[in-house]
C-alpha cells in the first residue's frame, strides 16, 4: 500500500469533507432560501421609534391673523404671540405640541394674498361699548369689541389670548392639551367622509301609517348637510317598518329606563343592518311606537320630554335615547292609530334633537357655541380628526409590526411593504402640512384630512392583506415531513460515509490495534464470568 | 305441491312485510288509509283551535247544504267582513295628538291560490307584489336634497340595485320534483321556478362586459349575504351571458345612455334550500309574516314538501316622458305538499307502521291478519288548511287598500269554505277576500279527489341524461317530446362546466321516425349560439332554437370529454361527483312556457389524494439512492482484487465469523478445564 494508500485516504477524506461542506454551506442555505416564507423588509426601527413617542414630530402651527388699527397699537400681534406662547408653555404634559402663529393682517398681505376670511382665522379688533368676543357671520372671523379708552392694554392682551385659547381654539385646548387620551369618544363613530343616515319609523302594529318626512328632512337636515359638507357627506334614506316594537313592552314594569335596559330587550339590528347601505358607517334615527296589542295603555316608563325650540316650549310624549355609535332612539308612549300621519308638528322637535345628536355622534362638539363661529369649530375638528387618523394609522402599523414579529412563519408580501412605505410617506406629507404655518389655511386642513383618510386606508390594507395569514396555516412540521424522505437518506449516507472515512486508518495500524485489543477483550470476558 | 304452497305463503308474507316496511319508512302513502268516517272523526277531535266540533256533531255536515244555505246570504265577489276588527277595543290608549288620514295605503298586493293536484297533492302559490316609491334616476345620493324613502319595498334592495346598477333581478330557490306528467304545467307557466338549487339572473347596466361582471359578482355576494345562500360561489366559471332566452322580453330603462345592458345568469345546481333562505325572504315582506297570507309560511311545512320554489323578481320601471322610475318586486312561494302524509305527520311526528285495524286492504284479494294487499289512497278527503300549514291565516295585510285574497282552484267536486269565529262561509268563485283582522281557516272537502280543476296541457316534456362510457368520455342526450297537436318551438339554453369539453361536431338530432329526412332535421334545429368554455374562466354556453312537430319525440345528443382537474380543484367530497346545472327550455310557440331539466351528476376521475406525498417520497428515495452511489464511488477506496482478497481475509465477514467462533470456543475451553 505504502505512500499511495495514505495519499489516497487523504484525498478521499477531502472529497468526503467537500461533500459535507457543499451540503452544509451551499445545499442547506439554498434549500432554506427556496423554501422559506417570503418576508419583505418593513421599516421596523422607524415604526418602533415613532411608537415610543407618537407625536414628537407633530408641531401644529395654526396661523391666526389679527386685524387692528396701527394707530392705537404698534406691535400687538407680536406681544399677543408672546402671551400665548407663555400660556401654552405652562400647560404641562401637553401630548400634542400645538401653537398659534399670530400674524398681523396688514394692508399689504391683504392685497397680495387676499386672505379669504372663510379660509383663515381672523380676529378683528373693533371699538365697542364693552370688552367682548363675538362671532362673525358665516365665516371664520371673530370680533373682539372693546372700549379703547377704558381698557388697559395688558387686559386687552389677556382677554384676547384667553378667548383664543378658551373659545376660538377650545377643541385644541381641550383635546390636544390635557385629556387627549381619555375615552370620552366612545359615543361617536370613527371618522369617515361619507356617512349614511337611516331614519326609520317603527310601529308595533300592521296598520298603515305615514309621515311627512321628506319635507322635514329638507327643512332640518339639508342645512346640516350643507354645513357639514366640507367634512362629511351624507346619504339619507327613510323606511317604514311594521310589526316591530323592539319588544319594549317587556320593560313596562319599570318606572324609567336607561339605554342599558333597552339593550336587554331590543334588537336594534332589526332597524338597520350593514347590508342596507354601501357606506362604511351609518347613523340611525328610529322612532318607535308600541303595539296596541302588547301595550294597549302605552309604555309606562316613557315620560314626557320638555323642549324649547325656537323660543317656544314643547312637551312631547316621547323620550329620546342616544345609543353610542348607533344613533338616536325615540320611544313613544302610546301606540299609533291606524292610518295615522306624522306631520311637521310632530317631527320638528325630533329633527332638532336628531341634528343635535348627529353632531355629537360624529365627534364634533359644541357647535352651538355662541362665542365662536361653527366654521372655526369645523376647522378645529378637521385638525383633530387628522391627528386622530395619524394615531390610528400608527397603531395599525404597530400592530402589523407586532404581528410579524410574533409569528415568524408569517409571510410579508411585497405589497404590504410597499403599503407601509406609502403610509410613511403620507404621514410625513401630512405632518409637513400641519407644521408649516405659512402653508396653513382652510385648504390645507382639508388636504391634510383627505390625506389622513387615505393614510388610514393604506395602513388597513397593509394590515388586512389576505396573503399574510394564508401561509400561517402551513406549519413548519409539514415542510419537514415533505422533505424528510430526501434529507433522511442523503444525510445518513453522507454522515455515515464520513464517519467511516474518518475512522479508517492505515492498514498496519488497524492490524496492530486488532492484535492489541483482542486479548484485552478476552480478559474482560473472563472477569465477567468470574463475577 | 305442499312445498309449492308453502313457498307461495312465504312469498306473500314477505310481500306484506315489505309493504309494511316501506309504508313505515316513507310515512306517506299508506298511513292514512283509514276509512273516511274514522278519519273525519279523528280530524274533528284533533281540531282544538277551531270550533269544528259543533259542526261535526251536526249530522247534516253534508257540507253542500251548508254551502248552499250560506252562499245565498253572500254575494259572489264581495265576501267576508267581520263586524269589528279586534284592535279597536276602547281600552287602548292611542296617541291622540297625531292626526289620521283615511287615504294612507301602500302599493302592496298578496294572493294565495290553493289548487288540489291528483293523488292528494296540494299546490299552494303565495304571491306578493309591491312597488317602491318613485325616484328620479341620475341624482347623486350625496346631493343635499336627495332623500330616498321606503315604505313597503324592502330597503335592503336599495343599496343592491344602486351599487350594482341592476335593472332586473331574478333569484330562484327551487328544490324537489315537479311531476309534470300528472300535475300538469308548472305554476306561473314555469317563469317563477328555477332549476334544482339556486338560480340568479340579472340585467346590469355597465360600460363593458368586464364592468358588468364585476357588478354581477358584487350582486351575487350581497344577495348571498341577504338570503344566507352560497351565492358567493358564483364566479366567472359559472357565469354566462345568455344570448337569447329571457333576454328578449326585457324593456328596461338605461339610466346612462353611454352604457349598455348585459344579461347575466348563473346557477348553483342542487344547492340546498332551507329555512335560512325562507326567514330572510319573509322578513322582506312588509307584513313580516305577522298578518295576511305570509302567516302560513313556516319553514317546517314549506320545506317538508315534494316540490317548493321561492322566487323574487325585481325590475326597474320608468315612465319615459316624466323620467320618474320605481322598482317593482314580485315574490312568490310555491309549494306542493302531499296532504295525507302531512296530516299523518301532525298525528305522529315519527312515522310508524299503521296498526292492523287501520290497514286498508284490497278486499278483492285474499287478506287476513298477516296478508294485505294495499288499496290505493282514499278519494274522499276533508281538511283544514291550518292542519296542513300548522297555523291559521291571521287576517289580512292592512297596509294596502286591497285585502289579502285566498282562492281555491278546484273542480265542482270540491267544497271550499272559510271558517271565521266558528262560522263557515262559501262563495261562488271560491275566492275569499280577508278584510278582517281575525284568524281565518280554509276548509277543503271532496268526495272525489281525482277530480281536479283542468289546467292547460304541458306543451313539451324534456329530459336530459348523461350517457357515460367511462371516466374520460361521456355523452349528453336531451329528449324533447311534444304531446300536443301543434308544433312547438322552443329555445334551449344550457351552461356546462368547463371540465366538460363538448364536441359540437358530434351533435346529432334524431327521431324514431326514419321517414324524416336529414334536410328536415336541419330545418328543425336552427339559430345555434355556441360559446366554448375557457378552462377555469368560462363555462360552455349552448343555445339553440328547435321546433318539435306535433306528437313526436326528438333527441339531441352530443359527446364530451372529461378533463382532469388540478389537485386543489377537487372539492372535499370529490367522489360525490360534480353537479351540472339544469338546462332552461323556453317555449315560445304556441304558448309561453318555461321548464328546466333536472340537474346531472357528473363523475370525474378522482385521483388518489395521497399521491403527491407518495411521489415526493418515491422520488426522494430515488434521489437518495443515486446520491449514495455517487458518494460511495467518489469516497470509497479503489483496490485491486488481490488487495481486496487480503483485506477480506483479515477483515471480511468470513474472517469475523472465524474470529467469533474462536472467541466462543475460547470461552468454553476454560470451563472444560474446570
Amino acid at each position: 500500500m505504502g505512500i499511495y494508500g495514505i495519499q489516497q485516504l487523504t484525498l478521499r477524506r477531502l472529497v468526503g469533507l467537500a461533500f459535507v461542506a457543499i451540503y452544509l454551506l451551499f445545499g442547506l442555505p439554498l434549500w432554506y432560501k427556496l423554501t422559506s416564507v417570503h418576508r419583505a423588509t418593513l421599516p421596523l426601527e422607524y415604526i418602533n421609534n415613532l411608537s415610543h413617542d407618537r407625536h414628537n414630530d407633530i408641531h401644529i402651527s395654526i396661523p391666526f391673523f389679527v386685524d387692528y388699527n396701527r394707530k392705537y397699537y404698534s406691535n400687538l400681534h407680536a406681544e399677543l404671540q408672546n402671551v400665548i406662547n407663555s400660556k401654552l408653555s405652562t400647560l404641562e404634559n401637553k401630548p400634542i405640541d400645538w401653537t398659534v402663529n399670530v400674524q398681523k393682517m396688514n394692508e399689504k398681505i391683504e392685497d397680495s394674498i387676499e386672505i379669504d376670511p372663510t379660509s383663515y382665522h381672523v380676529l378683528r379688533l373693533k371699538e365697542g361699548p364693552s370688552l367682548s368676543l363675538q362671532k362673525g357671520e358665516d365665516s371664520t372671523v371673530s370680533i373682539v369689541e372693546f372700549d379703547f379708552k377704558s381698557v388697559e392694554y395688558d387686559d386687552l392682551l389677556q382677554f384676547i389670548s384667553n378667548s383664543m385659547l378658551n373659545d376660538i381654539f377650545k377643541l385644541e385646548s381641550s383635546h390636544f392639551s390635557n385629556n387627549y387620551n381619555t375615552k370620552e369618544h366612545q359615543l361617536s363613530i370613527s371618522y369617515n367622509p361619507t356617512v349614511h343616515l337611516s331614519l326609520s319609523l317603527l310601529s308595533g302594529d300592521g296598520s298603515p301609517i305615514s309621515w311627512d318626512i321628506d319635507n322635514s328632512l329638507k327643512n332640518y337636515i339639508t342645512p346640516l348637510r350643507k354645513f357639514l359638507s366640507p367634512v362629511f357627506n351624507f346619504t339619507v334614506d327613510t323606511n317604514l317598518v311594521y310589526y316591530s316594537d323592539l319588544n319594549l313592552y317587556k320593560l313596562n314594569e319599570l318606572e324609567s329606563v336607561s339605554v342599558k335596559d333597552i339593550s336587554y330587550v331590543a334588537d336594534i339590528s332589526e332597524v338597520s343592518s350593514i347590508d342596507d347601505f354601501s357606506e362604511a358607517v351609518g347613523l340611525n334615527l328610529a322612532i318607535v311606537f308600541p303595539s296596541s296589542g302588547t301595550a294597549p295603555t302605552g309604555l309606562n316608563f316613557i315620560n314626557s320630554t320638555e323642549l324649547t325650540i325656537e323660543g317656544t316650549d314643547i312637551s312631547t310624549q316621547w323620550e329620546s335615547f342616544v345609543i353610542p355609535q348607533w344613533g338616536v332612539l325615540i320611544i313613544n308612549k302610546y301606540p299609533l292609530k291606524s292610518k295615522a300621519v306624522l306631520d311637521d308638528n310632530y317631527l320638528k322637535p325630533i329633527m332638532y334633537q336628531f341634528s343635535e345628536k348627529i353632531i355629537q355622534l360624529l365627534g364634533i362638539e359644541q357647535v352651538n357655541n355662541e362665542m365662536t363661529s361653527p366654521y372655526i369649530i369645523l376647522d378645529s375638528f378637521k385638525r383633530y380628526v387628522t391627528v386622530k387618523n395619524l394615531d390610528k394609522s400608527l397603531e395599525t402599523l404597530e400592530s402589523l409590526v407586532r404581528l410579524t414579529q410574533t409569528f415568524e412563519q408569517m409571510a410579508i408580501p411585497t405589497e404590504v411593504a410597499e403599503d407601509v412605505k406609502t403610509a410613511i410617506q403620507l404621514r410625513n406629507k401630512i405632518i409637513k402640512l400641519l407644521n408649516n404655518p405659512k402653508l396653513a389655511g382652510n385648504q390645507v386642513w382639508n388636504e391634510a384630512l383627505l390625506l389622513s383618510n387615505e393614510l388610514v386606508k393604506v395602513c388597513e390594507s397593509a394590515f388586512f392583506d389576505g396573503k399574510m395569514v394564508q401561509q400561517n396555516y402551513f406549519p413548519q412540521e409539514h415542510k419537514m415531513a415533505v422533505y424528510f424522505p430526501f434529507f433522511g437518506p442523503t444525510t445518513l449516507v453522507l454522515l455515515l460515509g464520513l464517519i467511516k472515512l474518518l475512522k479508517e486508518k492505515k492498514n498496519e495500524e488497524i492490524k496492530s490495534e486488532e492484535s492489541e485489543t483482542l486479548p484485552t477483550k478476552n480478559n474482560d470476558g473472563n472477569e465477567k464470568e468470574k463475577i | 305441491m305442499r312445498l309449492f304452497s308453502l313457498r307461495l305463503k312465504l312469498e306473500t308474507l314477505l310481500a306484506v312485510l315489505l309493504i309494511l316496511v316501506i309504508s313505515s319508512a316513507t310515512g306517506t302513502q299508506e298511513e292514512n288509509i283509514v276509512s273516511r268516517d274514522e278519519g273525519s272523526e279523528v280530524g274533528r277531535s284533533e281540531s282544538s283551535g277551531l270550533d269544528v266540533e259543533s259542526l261535526s256533531r251536526d249530522e247534516s255536515l253534508s257540507l253542500s247544504s251548508v254551502t248552499s244555505a250560506e252562499t245565498e246570504s253572500l254575494t259572489s265577489e264581495k265576501s267576508i267582513t267581520s263586524e269589528e276588527p279586534v284592535v279597536s277595543t276602547p281600552s287602548i290608549h292611542w296617541d291622540e295628538s297625531i292626526g289620521v288620514n283615511e287615504d294612507v295605503s301602500y302599493q302592496f298586493d298578496e294572493k294565495l291560490t290553493l289548487r288540489p293536484l291528483p293523488n292528494n297533492f296540494l299546490q299552494s302559490s303565495f304571491m306578493f307584489e309591491m312597488n317602491s316609491t318613485e325616484f328620479t334616476p341620475g341624482v347623486s345620493s350625496i346631493d343635499f336634497d336627495k332623500y330616498s324613502h321606503y315604505t313597503v319595498f324592502p330597503k335592503v334592495f336599495n343599496s343592491i340595485l344602486h351599487t350594482t346598477s341592476a335593472r332586473k333581478l331574478q333569484i330562484r330557490f327551487t328544490r324537489g320534483f315537479w311531476d309534470a306528467e300528472s300535475w300538469g304545467r308548472l305554476p306561473h307557466d314555469g317563469f317563477k321556478a328555477g332549476g334544482s338549487g339556486v338560480e340568479l339572473w340579472a340585467v346590469i347596466e355597465a360600460d363593458s362586459k368586464e364592468d358588468a361582471y364585476l357588478k354581477w359578482k358584487k350582486l351575487a355576494n350581497l344577495l348571498g349575504g341577504i338570503f344566507c345562500a352560497s351565492l358567493n360561489f358564483i364566479d366567472s366559471s359559472k357565469t354566462t351571458f345568455p344570448h337569447t332566452s329571457i333576454a328578449d322580453d326585457f324593456e328596461l330603462p338605461l339610466f346612462d345612455s353611454n352604457k349598455q345592458l348585459f344579461l347575466l345568469r348563473a346557477a348553483l345546481a342542487n344547492e340546498p334550500v332551507c329555512t335560512e333562505n325562507l326567514t330572510p325572504f319573509v322578513k322582506l315582506l312588509p307584513t313580516k309574516g305577522k298578518s295576511g297570507i305570509s302567516t302560513l309560511l313556516d319553514g317546517h311545512k314549506v320545506f317538508d314538501s315534494y316540490w317548493h320554489s321561492l322566487s323574487i323578481d325585481i325590475s326597474t320601471r320608468c315612465d319615459a316622458t316624466s323620467n320618474i322610475c320605481y322598482d317593482h318586486m314580485e315574490a312568490n312561494v310555491d309549494v306542493v305538499l302531499h296532504v295525507p302524509s302531512t296530516l299523518s305527520r301532525n298525528e305522529m311526528s315519527i312515522p310508524k307502521p299503521v296498526s292492523g285495524d287501520n290497514l286498508r286492504c284490497d278486499e278483492t284479494k285474499f287478506y287476513d291478519a298477516f296478508h294485505c294487499f294495499p288499496k290505493s289512497e282514499s278519494t274522499e278527503t276533508s281538511y283544514l288548511i291550518s292542519k296542513i300549514y300548522g297555523r291559521q291565516l291571521k287576517g289580512s295585510n292592512l297596509i294596502s287598500n286591497h285585502p289579502s285574497r285566498v282562492c281555491a282552484d278546484v273542480s265542482e267536486d270540491w267544497n271550499i269554505l272559510i271558517e271565521l269565529n266558528g262560522e263557515y262561509f262559501a262563495t261562488d268563485n271560491n275566492c275569499f277576500d280577508l278584510t278582517n283582522n281575525a284568524k281565518n281557516d280554509i276548509y277543503f272537502e271532496s268526495s272525489n279527489t281525482t277530480s281536479i280543476s283542468k289546467s292547460d296541457d304541458v306543451p313539451v316534456f324534456v329530459s336530459r341524461s348523461l350517457i357515460s362510457y367511462g371516466n374520460d368520455r361521456g355523452g349528453l342526450r336531451t329528449v324533447f317530446r311534444n304531446p300536443t297537436n301543434k308544433d312547438v318551438r322552443v329555445k334551449y339554453l344550457e351552461a356546462l362546466p368547463w371540465f366538460m369539453r363538448v364536441f359540437l361536431s358530434t351533435m346529432k338530432l334524431e327521431t324514431g321516425d326514419e321517414a324524416v329526412e336529414k334536410e328536415e332535421l336541419r330545418r328543425l334545429l336552427s339559430s345555434m349560439h355556441y360559446l366554448p368554455a375557457i378552462d377555469r374562466k368560462r363555462p360552455t354556453n349552448l343555445e339553440y332554437d328547435i321546433t318539435i312537430p306535433a306528437f313526436s319525440t326528438y333527441v339531441v345528443s352530443y359527446q364530451f370529454e372529461k378533463t382532469l382537474l388540478e389537485f386543489a380543484e377537487y372539492p372535499p367530497d370529490a367522489n360525490h361527483g360534480f353537479e351540472v346545472e339544469s338546462a332552461v327550455i323556453t317555449v315560445v310557440e304556441p304558448v309561453n312556457y318555461q321548464i328546466r331539466t333536472s340537474t346531472l351528476l357528473l363523475v370525474l376521475s378522482t385521483p388518489d389524494f395521497s399521491m403527491p406525498y407518495n411521489v415526493i417520497i418515491l422520488s426522494s428515495t430515488v434521489m437518495g439512492l443515486i446520491f449514495g452511489t455517487l458518494f460511495n464511488l467518489l469516497v470509497k477506496r479503489l483496490l485491486t482484487i488481490e488487495e481486496a482478497d487480503r483485506i477480506k481475509a483479515t477483515s471480511g465477514p468470513k474472517y469475523k465469523l472465524r474470529k467469533l467462533k474462536e472467541k466462543l470456543l475460547s470461552k468454553f475451553a476454560p470451563r472444560k478445564k474446570d
